[in-house]
């Protein structure tokens, strides 16, 4: 009885701790001091790695191998770790980093090999040669439980230990030259070669990782159910019902034609084709760890060694980060899907209707200017192809004015001051794109309607709860939903479309239950926000309005005249330059990688001096110039890249009214930080290769005798072309301030770099008059 | 010449004054460049006879300031040492050029000076002072044609044979405009300094009055003083030489 109190009572503070981990989202970053893995001079870590990867006895042509892969792993390594993407030292990468080490408990590797997760949506794992394991926070989101990541983490130290990644190019090299056992397989194409040999290393991987498995103290069948995971994860977190109560009210319902009666059908089929696949189909892996577990002696081992309350919370987060991932990439549906999943389970987390928010603005946004996704409702599976037909099905206006109205709904409950701004820039979108103001919108209440709702899904859901144990933070998996409705599955195909005559305007009725003032006033500040920005532009082009073409020629002649003089002008006080770059590319050599890695520090130094030079306010933020206390910095980078990589994906779509990048929250405590709105890419590519028609201009200079010597030096002196760019965007409103590339047909030298350096830097603080 | 001088030095001191509190371009903060060039051009001497080259060499010193991100000013000195040679006629004189027939040959000696003002435009994306530009001057200056003696051979005049003489360039200087204008880059090499080098064209706008004296035997075996006045004229001085030199940028 007392025990039975305990746990009941554990259960809800444990509950009630997750939740309270949850509602109050941070992006997740690291923490401590900062591993040697992300410090340090590539080029010396390429040294050491040469010597003792490759051997005397080795052929010229293996050496060759060898050496290019340990140069490009190497960087591309560091790129990735330098990103500002990977996580240490804080609770998930903690987590999975005591995962391996009861894994590698009696391996010899485990000193050799560390892991960190990666913030990506991607369902991913994989080694590199350095002994350094990569798990994404996608992959964690989708797993059932722990041992499954031990046996993923089992076949990642596999890769690593039998070193396959560097045979691989190897050999890859070898079978592209068609050398050694190449030589006479010459009617396989190089894609299925190389398809066949990857094949063989990851069965190699799945078989001793099973053996691992077998010897640490998890439950040996996880090595079987993961593969579940691995072929479904592209799915969402949860298969769920579509939120109609979220866009309905009490006097307002939706057309019966905006939802698909049946969810396109899943695929189960996991004997798939894999003739130019890197992994064999699920089907053959499978089938290879039954054969190993009915050779082993089985006993049961333990699904969670760290606790299931534990991997609960991990994955919360990950998952919590994943929706951030994807309504930063901008896979709108595909958060708004997951975020009404994980919300069904925590109704009062804030952060789950935070993301459903962002996700409707992000949908309606991109739909007002053409299409929200490039992927058909058809071409999805699963419950989602639902979300997705609705979305699809739905005018713009139609569409527009539903997510104004959930996300006002959303709000009320939040009452988040980004929200609001985002709830205000659509408002805008329905005034000015599709012309809908207050007057037209109807407010009479009514008769309530009677609602039909499918509870396809839901009866699902309530049948497997009964029928199978909890497995997903106390719901049912969603893998225990697709196994059952595997079993049943037939390739029915997709459902039929409905024809296209459209549904009538039923907008304006939307707001029907909604508090009329509140959208008087919401739609009063949209109308003001429009007219002025109207007003604005009537003012730009009130200027060049009476001027005939060749007038307006000269006043854009002169105007670009006045910026060639005088550049840009933008008035700043500080700017933060992110991980400044310098890429020196040779056309036959490739990228000359340790070469960039030194002018990269002259680079840094060099607008450290320049900045100092024209009075600029300027912090560089490098990892080639961090140290074990950089942690922060690096976290920083990381936010920062993320919000940098979001802005230019809305503006290269031009907005008539602005897109507010959904990230922009999360910049504010930068803002503070490093007391500037303005943050910056810069970065010079100098690229070498051989001039064109050399042959013809020697003839000529041939022919034309005393004019041969500059013939040969046209030939002899190689053609250079040099792009030193800027990308710098402001944090207050999301825009790009200065997008510039000023290509120039020289090689730069550092001469070079301070003269357009310094003068951007005097660009960026001259104020304009 | 002091008075030129004096002119240039006030135009760049105005227009450091009236820039000192604007906008700062230039290289890393510094906008103020000397610089000394030379260009060693060959002098042809075309004709029938006594068909020549020789190479002299000019000397130029240049003070530049950097006014915007496009547009630099410069004030320079030219001087050509030790000599130029020049090609004379009986009363119009091309240097470079042969234009009529019925004449003699001879090398004037020159050497010549200029000051001057010039405007270096940067193209492209390129700023000033770094890179390629475009110059744009004009120079005041003087040429001077040293005193030489040359003793010429002619037929006699029952044509049995040559019959020597002589002919004396007093020495002369007069004053000419030169607009000068190339194509020139600036290439920082480390520091604070800098190459440069370009292709530059002058033309000259400006004649003198040369007095050229022919002693000789005449048929009695009196001699003779033949004085003769000719107009020089010059249009083009060293077409397309090429220049290469070395700088630093100062403040």
């Amino acid at each position: 009885m007392n025990k039975g109190i305990i746990t009941t009572l554990l259960s809800i503070i444990l509950v009630s701790w997750v939740v309270a981990q949850t509602t109050e989202y941070k992006p997740l970053k690291s923490s401590g001091t900062m591993p040697a893995d992300f410090r340090s001079m590539v080029g010396d870590k390429v040294a050491t790695e040469l010597d003792s990867e490759i051997k005397s006895s080795d052929k010229s042509s293996v050496k060759k191998s060898k050496a290019e892969f340990v140069l490009k792993s190497n960087y591309m390594l560091y790129n990735l770790l330098s990103s500002g993407q990977v996580l240490y030292n804080e609770e998930v990468s903690n987590y999975v980093s005591n995962v391996l080490k009861k894994v590698l408990a009696k391996s010899k590797s485990k000193d050799k090999v560390r892991v960190y997760v990666i913030k990506s949506s991607a369902s991913n794992a994989f080694a590199t040669n350095q002994g350094v394991l990569f798990v994404t926070t996608g992959l964690i989101a989708q797993l059932e439980n722990e041992a499954q990541l031990a046996y993923i983490l089992g076949h990642e130290v596999t890769h690593f230990e039998r070193k396959h990644s560097i045979n691989q190019y190897i050999e890859s090299d070898r079978s592209f030259a068609q050398r050694g056992v190449y030589k006479y397989n010459k009617y396989n194409d190089y894609i299925t070669r190389m398809s066949n040999y990857s094949k063989s290393l990851e069965l190699e991987a799945d078989s001793v990782a099973f053996g691992l498995l077998n010897d640490s103290p998890y439950d040996l069948k996880a090595s079987l159910s993961v593969f579940d995971v691995l072929q479904f994860s592209y799915l969402p977190f949860d298969e769920i019902d579509f939120p109609i109560e979220m866009f309905e009210s009490e006097h307002f319902e939706l057309p019966k034609e905006l939802y698909l009666d049946t969810a396109v059908a899943i695929n189960f089929d996991d004997d798939y084709d894999d003739t130019k696949s890197s992994h064999p189909n699920i089907r053959k892996r499978k089938r290879a760890v039954k054969r190993y577990l009915k050779k082993t002696n089985y006993k049961k081992g333990s699904v969670y060694l760290q606790g299931k309350e534990k991997f609960i919370t991990v994955q919360a987060k990950c998952r919590n980060e994943v929706l951030r991932l994807l309504l930063k990439d901008g896979y709108y549906v595909e958060a708004f899907y997951n975020s009404v999943a994980l919300g069904n389970r925590e109704t009062e987390n804030k952060y789950y209707k935070k993301c459903m928010a962002k996700a409707l603005y992000g949908i309606a946004k991109y739909k007002n200017i053409g299409s929200y996704s490039s992927m058909d409702y058809d071409e999805s599976e699963g419950s989602i192809s639902r979300f997705y037909y609705f979305f699809e099905t739905l005018e713009k206006e139609d569409l527009n004015i539903l997510a104004l109205n959930a996300m006002i709904g959303i709000n009320d409950q939040l009452n988040d001051p980004f929200v609001d701004r985002l709830i205000n820039n659509l408002a805008i979108d329905a005034v000015s794109i599709h012309e809908i103001f207050y007057d037209d919108l109807k407010f009479k209440p009514y008769p309530p309607v009677q609602k039909e709702v499918d509870t396809t899904v839901i009866d699902v859901v309530e049948e497997k709860k009964d029928s199978v144990d909890d497995t997903d933070g106390g719901f049912v998996s969603k893998y225990d939903k697709l196994r059952e409705m595997r079993d049943e599955w037939d390739d029915a195909g997709s459902p039929e479309n409905i024809d296209d005559e459209g549904l009538g305007k039923f907008y304006l009725n939307v707001f029907v239950d909604r508090d009329q003032d509140l959208i008087r006033d919401l739609f009063d500040l949209a109308e003001t926000a429009d007219e002025k920005n109207k007003e604005a532009i009537k003012a730009e082009e009130s200027i060049t309005k009476d001027m005939s073409y060749r007038e307006l020629r000269k006043y854009r002649d002169k105007q670009r005249k006045k910026e060639r003089k005088k550049g840009v002008r933008l008035g700043l006080d500080k700017v933060v330059y992110i991980d400044p770059e310098f890429f020196a590319v040779d056309e036959r050599k490739g990228v000359k990688l340790v070469n960039s890695e030194k002018k990269q520090m002259d680079f840094v130094s060099s607008i450290k001096k320049n900045a100092e030079q024209a009075d600029l306010n300027v912090e560089v933020l490098s990892p080639k110039l961090f140290d074990e206390g950089s942690t922060e910095e690096l976290n920083d980078i990381g936010l920062l890249n993320s919000w940098m990589g979001e802005v230019p994906s809305h503006q290269k779509r031009s907005f008539d009214n602005e897109f507010i990048p959904l990230e922009t929250e999360f910049m504010s405590g930068l803002e503070k930080k490093y007391g500037t709105t303005k943050f910056c890419y810069s970065g010079v590519f100098t690229y070498k290769s051989k001039k064109d028609n050399i042959g013809q201009v020697l003839l000529y200079s041939l022919i034309c005798y005393p004019l041969f010597p500059l013939g040969v030096i046209y030939a002899l002196v190689p053609k250079h072309t040099s792009l030193y760019y800027h990308y710098m965007c402001d944090t207050k409103n999301g825009k790009i301030v200065y997008d510039d590339v000023t290509e120039l047909n020289i090689k730069m030298n550092t001469g070079d770099i301070n003269s357009q350096m310094y003068d951007k830097m005097i660009q960026f603080k001259t104020a304009a008059e | 010449m002091k008075k030129e001088l004096s002119w240039v030095i006030a135009i760049l001191l105005f227009v450091i004054t009236f820039q000192a509190n604007a906008q700062a371009p230039g290289y890393v903060g510094k906008r103020l460049l000397v610089d000394y060039s030379f260009a060693t051009v060959p002098t042809f001497l075309p004709g029938v006879t006594n068909s020549t080259v020789s190479f002299a060499t000019i000397h130029n010193a240049e003070v530049s300031w950097v006014l915007n991100r496009r547009i630099s000013i410069a004030g320079h000195y030219t001087v050509s040492f030790p000599k130029l040679d020049f090609s004379d006629m009986d009363d119009e004189y091309f240097y470079d050029y042969y234009l009529g027939d019925n004449r003699q040959l001879s090398e004037v000696p020159t050497k010549y000076q200029f000051i001057g003002f010039d405007v270096q435009i940067y193209g492209g994306k390129r700023v000033a002072p770094v890179g390629t530009y475009f110059n744009l001057g004009f120079s005041v200056g003087h040429f001077t044609l040293l005193e030489s003696f040359t003793l010429n051979y002619d037929y006699n005049y029952n044509y049995t044979g040559t019959y020597p003489y002589e002919s004396v360039f007093n020495p002369r200087k007069y004053g000419v405009g030169r607009l000068r204008f190339g194509i020139n880059n600036k290439k920082i090499i480390g520091g604070s300094v800098y190459l440069i080098s370009g292709i530059n064209a002058n033309i000259l706008v400006g004649k003198g009055t040369v007095r050229k004296d022919e002693v000789f035997n005449d048929d009695n075996g009196f001699l003779k003083l033949d004085r003769l006045w000719m107009t020089r004229k010059v249009r083009f001085d060293n077409l397309l030489h090429i220049k290469l030199g070395i700088g630093i940028l100062f403040v």
